[in-house]
């Protein structure tokens, strides 16, 4: 079960199962329905008499899969250890990336994490490799970005352990952060159970122009939204904007969707996602989701009429947005970047910098 | 500094050219992981203490995320202009109308920066880093004397019987989230390790007697100033569960499972509050403790600092059901009061078997 990329029948599994629930959710609601509604709905437990009152009820979910970093993995198998399974319900992975300290570089950083936590990358790799848990060593990557590279599919559904888990939904997947005992409960085989959320329908007209990135994008709607604005929703991206960022884009946009508070953000899928999965050598996940297109985007008539299928809706013209710059100490304290020689005469910012970093779970794809 | 994200990402771009770039303009290329991004950065070049500007473009910049120093001002940005201000060396640089001198002490401007969205020649995949679970056989890895890990001993199940005069441990006082009941910071060391972490258990909680920060009283012996983990575990030495008050939304913030699974460690039979974060009422379950509200939520007054609590009734619990509580004061006088819970069907088992754990084990 444990592979080192999501094998396809895992994949036409949920989009079979998808399908079905959204048999029955249809004719319970009787309406179209939302990129978001599709997918959460499409990975219910009992999808016949489940609650789906927006912002009260909790859904009873089944997830694709789990994935855990170093720090809250210990706790989540330890529990998990005493469900009595011989191995995860379902497919999950262990990364080992939060306990490296900077210092000195790649090398000398790696071999002292790896002495200072030996009893700790011993007993995950341990556990893992006993219980059906793939094992990523420290070194080999950051959870959100080897999960994107190897794990996350259009229409999928995951919960990880830290909070930058929605970085897959630039690949389409319902992603979300959670505690280990969620990580815990799912792979002893109980449901998740989360807020049945509120949908932020966000719309991306134009192309992004010059300077500006798709890291703009999410600064402006930390911008508009606060770092508040999230909470109990999930923010489903649309319009024709989207297919002009790139999967990795995207990604960086979903990962800092987090900083809304948002329970996960999604994109639909598109040429973008399916160029990714080929070069990432997943050619029939592509294949696969291209064919079952349908389930991995919202209905027609909600892109029409957002307003009557989402429960706020913000519109990013893409052409007009300039780059922005975010700080100090909050992430939506949010700037354009040509507004930055006043606000740091103003606020008396030291303008020199003491250090510039790239890179991270959140671009480096 | 340059953390890529993966291994794969970092073969790619060392196979393409993009590495030697930046390394040539002096970056320093860290591991393939977290890093600044979460703190863990011992940065040495800038005294803490000194105020000072950075960009990055990572996901968060809190007040002493990167650096560990307050008064560091870190900023956010993509990771071109992140560039873009690397190589201006300013936070105010703006590339669409700022120049900078190149060799020759030319005025230039950049080029906005093109490139592709793929690597042309696809990415470098070594397959590295990656361990495929063998199975069964394996043996789990953990040393009898480790600080930082220790397995776990199912909790026992509940004997059948009504809690007959459990000792308050605290009626804690406004906001108490999980990290006042399970602080965070120097205790993430040993969030493997239940019995070393239980050591802060409520300790960031005020004492709504004495307002004091994580202390109380220990009724056993009449000492007063103990934290509340000291007196949880001189209880359970004497073989005693004892009971924890709370006000409103008792357990925000976090999913922490620390935060229910400590105090069940060391002896908690069951937590009465004015009302409960949704999430921990949940871990509480899960854990085998009794989750209760007051009914009328002016009784929580009525809970003396030396009281005995009685819960009555546990036999018929059931969902929707009332529970009967009895304050034993130190004065000789008794008080009943009602409380309510939330538990359905399946939850009272969890509650039956000691954990909800304990009853998937039993089922499997």
């Amino acid at each position: 079960m444990a592979e080192r990329t999501t094998p396809l029948s895992l994949v036409e599994n949920t989009y079979k199962k998808t399908r079905s629930n959204l048999e029955i959710i249809r004719k319970r609601l009787g309406r179209p329905l939302t990129l978001s509604e599709k997918t959460f709905y499409g990975h219910l437990i009992d999808p016949e008499n489940q609650d789906l009152t927006r912002g009260e009820s909790f859904l009873l979910l089944q997830p694709d899969r789990v994935a855990m970093q170093d720090a809250t993995a210990q706790m989540a198998i330890l529990q998990f250890m005493l469900s009595g399974r011989t191995e995860s319900a379902v497919p999950a992975t262990v990364h080992c990336d939060h306990l490296i300290r900077a210092y000195s570089g790649n090398d000398a950083d790696l071999n002292r994490a790896n002495e200072e936590n030996k009893e700790v990358y011993d007993f995950l790799a341990s556990a893992s490799s006993r219980y059906n848990i793939g094992f990523w060593e420290p070194g080999a990557g950051i959870i959100h970005q080897i999960v994107l590279e190897n794990y996350a599919f259009p229409g999928g559904m995951m919960i990880g352990t830290d909070s930058h888990t929605p970085n897959a939904g630039g690949l389409g997947m319902a992603a979300s952060g959670v505690g280990g005992a969620d990580a815990s409960d799912v792979m002893a085989g109980l449901p998740w159970e989360v807020k049945t959320p509120e949908i932020l329908g966000v719309k991306l007209t134009g192309k992004l122009q010059g300077w500006t990135s798709p890291k703009d994008v999410i600064f402006k709607l930390l911008e508009k939204l606060t770092v508040k604005g999230g909470t109990n929703r999930v923010v489903e991206y649309f319009g024709e904007g989207c297919e002009s960022i790139s999967c990795t884009g995207k990604a960086t946009i979903t990962n800092m969707g987090a900083e809304l508070g948002a329970t996960c953000s999604i994109f639909p899928y598109d040429s973008r996602m399916a160029a990714y999965l080929k070069a990432t050598e997943r050619s029939s996940l592509a294949a696969a989701a291209d064919e079952n297109r349908d389930i991995l985007c919202a209905d027609a008539e909600v892109a029409a009429h957002p307003a009557d299928y989402y429960d706020m809706v913000i519109e990013i013209n893409l052409s007009e947005l300039e780059p922005q710059i975010s700080g100090p100490h909050s992430p939506d304290a949010v700037n354009p970047v040509s507004a930055m020689k006043d606000k740091a005469r103003e606020l008396d910012w030291p303008t020199e910098l003491t250090a510039a970093q790239i890179g991270s779970s959140t671009n480096s794809s | 500094m340059v953390s890529p994200g993966s291994q794969l990402v970092k073969d790619t771009i060392a196979r393409d050219g993009q590495l030697a770039t930046l390394e040539e303009a002096g970056a320093v290329m860290l591991s393939n992981s977290c890093g600044p991004c979460i703190g863990q950065w011992q940065r040495e070049d800038i005294p803490k203490g000194t105020r000072n500007s950075l960009v990055n473009s990572f996901n968060r910049n809190f007040r002493g995320r990167n650096d560990g120093n307050p008064e560091t001002l870190s900023f956010l940005a993509s990771p071109e202009m992140v560039t873009i201000m690397a190589v201006s060396g300013k936070l105010d640089f703006n590339p669409n109308t700022d120049t900078l001198l190149n060799e020759n002490g030319d005025a230039v401007k950049f080029d906005p920066p093109t490139g592709d969205d793929l690597p042309q020649s696809g990415y470098e995949d070594n397959k590295a880093g990656y361990q495929a679970p063998k199975g069964g056989d394996t043996k789990v890895i953990v040393a009898d004397d480790s600080q930082r890990l220790q397995l776990l001993t199912p909790f026992t199940p509940w004997d059948g019987k009504d809690f007959d005069s459990l000792p308050l441990l605290i009626k804690a006082k406004g906001k108490c989230t999980t990290d006042h009941i399970s602080p965070a910071g120097p205790w993430l060391k040993f969030r493997g390790h239940l019995d070393n972490i239980s050591d802060n258990m409520l300790s960031g909680a005020t004492n709504a007697f004495t307002d004091e920060v994580g202390k109380g009283k220990n009724l056993l012996t009449g000492e007063t100033g103990k934290t509340f983990s000291e007196t949880a575990r001189a209880y359970k030495k004497e073989g005693l569960q004892f009971v924890i008050v709370g006000d409103e939304n008792y357990g925000e913030g976090s999913s922490r499972e620390h935060a229910a699974m400590s105090p069940r460690l060391l002896g908690c039979a069951a937590v009465l509050v004015k009302s409960f974060a949704r999430i921990h009422e949940t871990n509480l379950k899960k854990q085998g403790i009794l989750a209760m509200c007051f009914k009328d939520g002016s009784d929580y007054e009525k809970i003396q600092e030396n009281d005995r609590i009685s819960v009555k009734g546990l036999t018929a619990l059931a969902p929707g059901s009332e529970i009967e509580i009895v304050l034993n004061h130190a004065d000789g006088g008794t008080e009943s009061i009602s409380a309510v819970h939330t538990l359905n069907d399946e939850q009272i088992r969890w509650f039956k078997s000691g954990s909800a754990l304990n009853l998937l084990r039993s089922e499997s």
